[in-house]
């Protein structure tokens, strides 16, 4: 699929920010797409009501990160503290979009965060998140988790602002996903990076097809790469991998028989470069 | 008494011959590579170059234009070029007091290959420190650390995470802290259902609760530890590493630089520094690892503040020989403080002034050090601080950089105290002469920091070996102005107007520019004349247009002489009024005029009043000219009777003051004829001093005043009869122009040279002076038998009591 087939494609870029570190990265990534695509942004901010609902305990106190103490938390202070959070990142999304000339919108939505971006996802083409938001520790964050899933279109994840320059390794396989895998390259090529072809096939003689595809499609657009074959999808494995070549991104179909749920979870859990997810 | 001759005009110029000189032309003439007429100068500037011991500076004085600039670089240079160049002075970084930098010194051309072999350094400290950090190795090790990190501030939490799990807790972030709460199907629990749980359970989710902030708030205490234990460890491996990367890199120059101490201990602080400060070079690559990432917030921060980080490994070569030979010579035309002693200049950095060894700018006492430094003396007194800064580095021979404006705490900013330079160095002040005596006078250093004294003489004498070498200035000073040739005539012209500009016929002007002047000039008039060689009709017309261009007032003042505003009388005869000669000076011209002197004499007690004095418009010399007189007259006429005369003299029409004593002659004879009664001739005018015995003394522009009184006479009818009486001992001074020794040539005009009064008030009056007999009295029909006569009269009168009328009007 040609850049131009790609532009009608995706013509909403959804991103889902909540001010951290990782969620600005995210927001990067979604203004160079929009620019490329010529998209429109829209930025989206849920008020977790999770948090909403903890002022309602009496017991309920504030740990600081900073100063290790606790205080007394309520329902008001929470909500200005969110609708705070909320008007920042409004404020970096529009100045960002207004520099790239871009349309835009924000809105701002109360309730379960998974539940509310997959709802907003319904009407965009693309979903652009951090891979951890707040969370602690070093796996994907429980929101991500479920879009990594559930998402019915395509989702990119990511920890860090994608890599210009650094390889780009796209997942192949005989499938309309995996199709649709190898066109989305167009989507992060920037004409620099390496691109780097994994063969999802059982047999050798699958792979050899495929890869014969993959290169005519490839060398049709322009493209020059190199190939891997990976008979057996392990997460991990592949998350090696990506670190091995200090992949920028990695391309993936996600309804792929050879990828179930358990392994993506466990390749995005393990890698360091942003994952985008074919539908 | 012999009769006074006019003297011929012979006598009134002294011709320079040009036949005598062997050319035709200055083109035939080789340059002249000596300095004429200034036999002492050379002497004491030869002496003052070669003598090298302390305070031995000095000080050429004179008139502008003597040369002495040329005189004093010419030997500067002679003896700079035998003298060993001077080291190479450079500025260093002080690892240990950054507000102090280090001076160091290399042999002559060395700076610069210290220079460029630092900054060669630099660059592959940079190369080897980005590829040593950017190493599989060191990132492996330090991703380690990061890891460990990262990994033991996650296990805290997932355990924290996972006890809470297991009693039905969550730990939630909220945007300012985190916060457990109970959970129910994968979120919060509504409050309200909670509030339905039984009483029990309430209680034993509240302490739960309790008890996992209490641990988080632990966990939390711990991180800082933690992060600073693996930052330790960090630095520690980026020690390690860039250690060993610049030892090998600094053995080079350390092997180069193993003659100088100085360097050595340069290097080793500059060692320290970089492994401390390993991030400096790894920010100056683009963010190529994490370690670069880090670092380049800490550069830009730096930057910010004005140091940008690698600055501080630069050398600031502040005097670089590398292409002198020989000892420098260097001229300082505006010898402000700063050019003088150097600056520490800043940059505005963010609103603040900011700055580092590297802006340390050398003064010109650097640039000469080990050399001559000349400097016009009026120049540097007139800059604020320069002659005390300049006294302060000859006294203590060392250059001290400091800012004036922090000095008078002006400004407060971070500044610089640069470590002082050895100084040693031989200085020439350029100045006039009043200008050295007042410093001599009134400064107590001068006369200790500049002992040699190069005296320029303004004036050298006419004779034809000094006229063929004028000849040939004139030729060098024609070729290095790109002048037209001057013929012979012409440069007989020039050097009969050097003496003119002297007033002095056995006498050269030594001020060089004011010939220079008149050749530019005359080739000019050359050039409109379409001669290819100057003439001497060229050389004339620069004069006389030199004189039209100047010569407004003088037109003024003999045009309200000739209107009668100004009463002079060039004809006829008056008792007690005499022609005086005066010179005014207005800028480079001067010019002679006639003034009206009156005596008048009455009976008194031997009061001679200067009217001038009065009124307070004499100056002292003229008024001690005045007193001489009464003391002539007293000692003459009346020294063993009183003086019972009262007389008072007055400068007609004078409405600004006099000054001076050549008048005095003047005045006297004005006296004589006022006690005489007996007329004086108003075709005359007198000029010269006179002391008590009545001697004529010479007087300063005789020929200015000859001149001013010729062309009133001139202009009112040469009768024959007119003339001017100058004192004998001016004869030599005489260089007339033409037109008034062509006068004297047909008898229209007379100067009369005269030894005393008693010659002048002859030829003024016509009537003998008279001499003492053995009686002690002069003839009756004489000037002085009448005025003693008169006197004698006065005398008896004031005897007689209540006598008090005034004497008859003369």
């Amino acid at each position: 699929m040609s850049l131009a087939n790609q532009k009608k494609l995706i013509q909403r870029i959804l991103v889902a920010v909540d001010a951290s570190p990782q969620s600005l990265a995210a927001l990067e990534a979604a203004i160079e797409l929009a620019s490329k695509m010529e998209a429109e942004l829209i930025g989206i901010f849920v008020e977790d009501i999770n948090l909403l609902r903890v002022s309602g305990f009496p017991f309920a106190r504030e740990v600081s990160y900073i100063t290790p103490t606790k205080r007394e938390i309520d329902s008001p202070h929470i909500e200005m503290q969110l609708r705070a959070q909320a008007r920042r990142v409004e404020h970096i999304l529009s100045n960002m979009a207004e520099q790239a000339h871009l349309r835009w919108s924000f809105r701002t939505v109360r309730g379960h965060i998974s539940a509310e971006l997959l709802a907003a996802s319904l009407d965009t083409d693309i979903i652009i998140m951090g891979k951890k938001g707040w969370s602690s520790g070093k796996q994907a964050g429980s929101t991500t988790r479920v879009m990594v899933v559930k998402s019915p279109h395509q989702t990119m994840v990511l920890e860090r602002s994608v890599r210009h320059g650094y390889p780009v390794m796209v997942a192949y396989e005989n499938s309309p996903a995996g199709k649709k895998a190898l066109s989305a390259i167009n989507l992060v090529w920037d004409k620099t990076s390496l691109v780097c072809v994994l063969i999802l096939a059982d047999e050798a003689e699958e792979a050899r097809e495929l890869r014969l595809e993959a290169q005519a499609w490839l060398e049709e657009n322009g493209i020059s790469a190199h190939f891997n074959w990976l008979p057996e999808a392990d997460g991990e494995k592949l998350a090696r991998q990506t670190r091995t070549q200090s992949c920028g991104v990695l391309i993936l179909p996600a309804d792929s028989e050879h990828l179930p749920s358990d392994t993506l979870l466990d390749l995005v859990n393990n890698s360091e470069c942003a994952i985008l997810l074919v539908r | 008494m012999t009769k006074v001759q006019p003297l011929p005009s012979s006598a009134l110029y002294q011709r320079c011959n040009p036949d005598q000189f062997n050319f035709q032309s200055t083109a035939e003439l080789e340059n002249l590579f000596e300095i004429i007429g200034q036999p002492r100068a050379i002497e004491a500037i030869s002496f003052g170059v070669g003598i090298k011991h302390e305070g031995f500076n000095i000080f050429a004085l004179g008139p502008s234009g003597a040369g002495k600039r040329s005189l004093v670089s010419r030997y500067f240079e002679q003896q700079a070029k035998t003298d060993a160049t001077p080291s190479d002075w450079c500025y260093v970084h002080n690892f240990e007091q950054s507000h102090k930098p280090r001076a160091i010194n290399l042999p002559a051309g060395r700076g610069v290959e210290f220079r460029r072999d630092m900054e060669q350094l630099v660059d592959e400290l940079r190369s080897t420190l980005t590829a040593a950090f950017e190493s599989d190795e060191y990132r492996a090790r330090r991703q380690l650390l990061e890891e460990e990190f990262r990994e033991k501030q996650a296990k805290a939490f997932e355990e924290i995470q996972h006890k809470a799990a297991a009693v039905g807790l969550s730990l939630l972030r909220t945007p300012s802290g985190v916060v457990f709460a109970p959970m129910k199907d994968g979120e919060v629990m509504p409050p309200e259902e909670f509030q339905k749980l039984p009483k029990e359970e309430r209680q034993l989710t509240e302490k739960n609760v309790e008890v996992l902030q209490e641990e988080l708030s632990n966990i939390l205490q711990t991180i800082p530890t933690w992060q600073r234990e693996i930052r330790k460890r960090v630095t520690e491996l980026n020690k390690e590493i860039s250690g060993y990367a610049v030892g090998s890199l600094l053995e080079d120059i350390y092997q180069k630089y193993v003659d100088f101490p100085a360097i050595q201990e340069y290097l080793q602080a500059v060692k320290k520094d970089v492994i401390e400060n390993v991030k400096d070079f790894l920010a100056t690559e683009e963010g190529q690892s994490e370690e670069a990432e880090g670092a380049l917030d800490a550069m830009l921060a730096r930057t910010r503040r004005g140091q940008a980080p690698l600055r501080r490994y630069k050398i600031n070569l502040l005097v670089d020989h590398h292409d002198t030979q020989g000892a420098p010579v260097i001229h300082l035309d505006n010898p402000t403080h700063q050019n003088l002693i150097g600056s520490v200049e800043h940059m505005a950095e963010m609103g603040a002034l900011v700055t580092d060894f590297n802006l340390i700018k050398p003064g010109a006492l650097h640039k000469a050090n080990g050399g001559y430094l000349i400097l016009d003396a009026r120049k540097i007194l007139q800059q604020p601080f320069s002659w005390e800064a300049l006294k302060r580095a000859l006294q203590s021979r060392e250059i001290h950089i400091e800012s004036i404006a922090q000095m008078l705490s002006l400004i407060t900013t971070v500044s610089l105290e640069p470590e002082p330079i050895p100084l040693n160095i031989k200085v020439a002040l350029l100045g006039d002469r009043q200008l050295y005596y007042l410093l001599a006078a009134l400064d107590p250093d001068f006369s200790e920091l500049f002992k040699v004294q190069v005296d320029f003489d303004e004036i050298m004498p006419n004779n034809p070996e000094i006229q063929h070498l004028y000849a040939q200035l004139i030729g060098t000073l024609a070729r290095k102005n790109n002048l037209r040739p001057f013929d012979r005539y012409a440069v007989a012209k020039v050097i009969e107007h050097s003496a003119r500009l002297v007033g002095d016929s056995e006498k050269l002007t030594a001020q060089i520019n004011d010939i220079a002047d008149l050749l530019r000039e005359a080739d000019y008039w050359a050039s409109q004349n379409g001669n290819h060689t100057i003439t001497e009709g060229d050389v004339h017309k620069a004069i006389d247009a030199q004189i039209y261009r100047a010569d407004r007032v003088r037109e003024r003042f003999h045009e309200n002489i000739l209107r009668k505003t100004i009463l002079i009388d060039t004809t006829g005869t008056r008792v007690g009024q005499i022609n005086g000669l005066s010179v005014i000076q207005l800028g480079n011209n001067s010019f002679g005029t006639p003034s009206r002197i009156t005596a008048r004499v009455r009976m008194g007690k031997g009061e001679l009043v200067n009217i001038e004095r009065e009124v307070e418009l004499s100056g002292p010399i003229h008024s001690k000219g005045v007193l001489i007189l009464a003391g002539f007259l007293g000692a003459r006429y009346a020294a063993e009777q009183p003086l019972s005369l009262s007389a008072s003299l007055v400068f007609e029409q004078s409405y600004s003051g006099v000054e001076g004593d050549s008048a005095s002659l003047a005045e006297l004879s004005a006296l004589l004829s006022a006690i005489a009664e007996v007329p004086i001739k108003q075709s005359l005018a007198v000029t010269g001093s006179v002391n008590q015995h009545g001697e004529a003394q010479a007087i300063g522009g005789v020929n200015e005043k000859i001149e001013g009184f010729f062309d009133i006479c001139k202009k009112q009818g040469l009768t024959g009869n007119q003339g001017v009486i100058i004192p004998s001992s001016n004869i030599k001074n005489l260089m007339l122009r033409q037109d008034v020794i062509e006068a004297v040539k047909v008898s229209k005009f007379h100067i009369f040279p005269i030894e005393n009064v008693d010659q002048g008030i002859e030829i003024l009056t016509g009537m003998p002076a008279g001499e003492l007999d053995e009686n002690g009295n002069y003839p009756s029909e004489t000037i002085n038998g009448r005025v003693q006569v008169r006197l004698a009269r006065l005398a008896k009168k004031s005897k007689v009591p209540g006598s008090s009328e005034e004497e008859p009007k003369t």
